[in-house]
């Protein structure tokens, strides 16, 4: 044992000399503020690139160096992990040190402002003209910038050639990144929830049904398929608004509610169910802790609130009569309450766990205040409120629909009805990017699992969006799903494979998706 | 607008009044109208089953269908715990007929909520089908003469079932929805039941 932990400690400490100078350089560079260049404007981007490098002398580094405590690699880590612009420094650093670099660089950039403009023809005018609004997008002039670029490197090198066949090819990959996979077409109303879990897909309705698929079939199918769900599970007689499920191994823990404020368990392979009444409202969300026996509901009613969760459930304890006797369950740990104004509690809207290490907190957005909370789950006292401001221009609400949070992120994201998407830094509790697309209020946000740095987000105008959130610049509107009423599409699930959205028109669109960035 | 917000309250939900059809131009206007004039009054049969003069005919009947397999998921799960292969093992309405579930590659005798489960399943599965239904806007007059009937024919067993032998939850049931009543004068207007099927007294329904 003692061995093995020497080995690994030389091994970390060769590691963290190899990156010191470069961690290093992202300090000295953060210092002298290099990065206060605006991100999404690539343009700039790659004039200021020039200077950047004369600025950076190497004895500057040095003396850095010498006087620098040696800080913690696994800080380093940690920084380079999360903090995306320092990792365009490290880029920046890999510029600075090979020329070659460079060039290879700044022709990905091209390749990644033609692919942008790629996405920017097909979409329609009127989208197009929020596209020109927001500065996140390649304005006319940036694209004459990358042309010229790309023409200079055509000229000047043999290398540059043959990154120029990479730039062709990735247009093209780009263009199939998102291909259709087929249709689960067995609900009769609109679909509001889907989840991956396991080796299923599951299905929530507002037709009151949840619908199991498998997901080796799903694998088989083409566009053309007629796919049967393995599973139809009726327990609900009121619309399903929303779903959460929770691996305890070896058992599926499904759980949803919807207009009748009950919630209801299933288990999926042991075929129990039982329910329990847990609002006096409409309950519109229910999110399942990532790891721990833990279950948020938020509703109509003006709570959320923190339930202990399903354990493994056996034929033998838990179990009478085909249901499951919980009384345990059915008081609810915590409840979290808001109140704005003198008339009532405040409306939750979205919920979000927010697990880092041994800190649980979970944030609530609300209907009527420009405002999230976050509360402690332990004290269940509001610990950090984070304001966001509203663009009057449409003159409409700006609740958010849903808050998504990932560990490996250092933004939380948010949708909202005023068609916008939102980037906070929980740090500085400040909104710090905003991103604008959607034409209709922005229901399901999902990352993928492949590359987080890619965001989905799904909203009522009928379309899905995909997003490089690095560079906060869309990727691709894809048109998925027709209207009902006023309504487009509820949500967006994905696994490492594909992408699901379920819409008002009762269909499940299931797409391929492939990585390429 | 004609949405249900994130955090609406039950009161307001669909809180829109009925619209003129005519005015309705969404992809899914039938589904929309037909479930607004449910949700306004489910006991106006008439006008609910009435088609509006610029509807197809066969949209009309197909999303009646849907809407019908919709609402009878619900009667199937107020049955659940009461009618079980122990109490119905046989899915029959009187004692005269013994119905074999078609839904099997062979028919055979499945206990009446399984019947009833399955004949759900694969009418839903007809009506879904990619293949002969693409799509809601116009139906195949083809696809609707060769299936329309034999849905009808067969979820009406459903009704039939309940009322002969769980009397309490047909009549719940149909107090709150209609709809027994709705499914039996759709089927006679649209001729896709023969009047000597109904088996279900006149008295028991709501018209």
């Amino acid at each position: 044992m003692n061995k093995q932990l020497i080995e690994r400690l030389e091994k970390l400490e060769q590691f963290k000399v190899s990156l010191k100078p470069i961690a290093d350089n992202i300090k000295l560079q953060t210092k002298k503020k290099f990065h206060h260049r605006v991100k999404s404007d690539n343009g700039t981007f790659l004039k200021n690139e020039m200077n950047e490098q004369k600025l950076v002398t190497q004895p500057n580094i040095e003396k850095i160096l010498q006087k620098d405590k040696k800080p913690l690699l696994q800080n380093f880590l940690k920084e380079l992990k999360s903090e995306d612009s320092q990792e365009d420094q490290v880029q920046n650093q890999i510029q600075f040190h090979s020329p070659i670099n460079l060039q290879l660089l700044q022709s990905a950039k091209i390749n990644q402002i033609l692919i942008n403009q790629n996405t920017y023809n097909t979409c329609s005018s009127r989208q197009k003209h929020h596209h020109q609004r927001s500065n996140s997008n390649g304005a006319s002039e940036l694209l004459n910038f990358a042309l010229q670029r790309k023409k200079q490197t055509l000229e000047t090198s043999q290398n540059e050639l043959n990154s120029m066949s990479m730039t062709e090819r990735e247009i093209i990959v780009g263009k199939e990144i998102f291909s259709t996979k087929g249709q689960l077409r067995s609900h009769l109303d609109g679909v509001r929830s889907i989840l991956f879990q396991n080796n299923y897909i599951v299905t929530g309705s507002e037709d009151c049904t949840i619908k199991l698929w498998n997901l080796n079939d799903v694998q088989q199918m083409n566009a053309q398929t007629h796919l049967e769900p393995v599973q139809t599970i009726r327990q609900h007689d009121r619309p399903i608004f929303t779903m959460t499920s929770y691996f305890k191994s070896p058992q599926i823990h499904l759980y949803s509610a919807g207009v009748d404020g009950t919630i209801r368990t299933y288990i999926v392979t042991t075929n129990q169910y039982f329910s329990w009444r847990a609002h006096t409202d409409v309950i519109w969300s229910l999110k399942h802790h990532p790891h721990d026996q833990r279950l948020l509901s938020s509703s109509a009613d003006g709570s959320v609130k923190m339930w202990k969760s399903l354990g493994v459930c056996y034929q033998h304890d838990l179990i009478k009569k085909g249901n499951l006797n919980l009384e345990m369950l059915q008081n609810p740990l915590a409840n979290f309450t808001f109140k704005k104004s003198m008339t009532g509690l405040s409306i939750p809207t979205a919920i979000e766990w927010i697990c880092k290490g041994f800190n649980e907190s979970i944030i609530c957005g609300y209907s009527d205040t420009l405002t999230f909370i976050v509360y402690d789950v332990t004290t269940v006292k509001a610990i950090q409120q984070i304001r966001f401001d509203l663009d009057n221009q449409f003159n409409t609400f700006a609740q958010p629909n849903r808050i998504l949070f990932n560990n490996e992120l250092k933004y939380i994201v948010s949708g909202h009805d005023d068609h916008k998407i939102r980037f906070f830094d929980l740090n500085s509790s400040k909104v710090c990017k905003t991103l604008i697309g959607h034409t209709d209020a922005v229901t399901d946000l999902c990352l993928f699992s492949k590359n987080i740095y890619q965001l989905a987000s799904v909203s009522h105008d009928g379309s899905m969006r995909t997003w490089d959130i690095r560079k906060f610049q869309c990727l691709h509107e894809i048109p998925a799903h027709k209207q009902k009423y006023d309504e487009g599409i509820y949500t967006i699930a994905s696994n490492n494979q594909y992408v699901a959205t379920g819409g008002a028109d009762g269909i499940v669109k299931i797409f391929n998706y492939q990585d390429v960035i | 607008m004609r949405r249900n917000r994130i955090g609406t309250k039950a009161e307001f939900l669909w809180a829109w009044d009925v619209e003129d059809i005519s005015q309705m131009n969404g992809p899914l206007a039938v589904q929309e109208y037909i479930q607004e004039l449910i949700r306004a009054d489910s006991s106006n049969i008439k006008q609910i089953i009435t088609p509006p003069p610029e509807v197809d005919i066969h949209v009309w009947q197909y999303e009646h269908l849907r809407q019908f397999i919709l609402e009878l998921n619900l009667l199937v799960t107020q049955l659940k715990g009461l009618c079980t292969a122990q109490t119905c093992p046989k899915m029959k309405a009187t004692e005269d007929w013994l119905y074999l579930c078609a839904a099997h590659k062979k028919a055979q005798e499945c206990s009446a909520i399984d019947y009833m489960i399955h004949n759900l399943d694969q009418s839903t599965s007809i009506l879904t089908n990619i293949k002969t239904y693409p799509s809601r806007v116009s139906i195949n007059p083809q696809n609707a003469t060769n299936n329309f009937a034999f849905i009808v024919r067969r979820l009406y067993r459903l009704f039939s079932h309940t009322y002969f032998n769980h009397k309490e939850i047909f009549e719940d049931f149909e107090n709150e929805m209609f709809l027994c009543t709705r499914f039996t004068e759709f089927a006679l207007k649209f001729e896709l039941m023969s009047p000597k099927l109904i088996t279900i007294p006149k008295e028991a329904l709501k018209l």
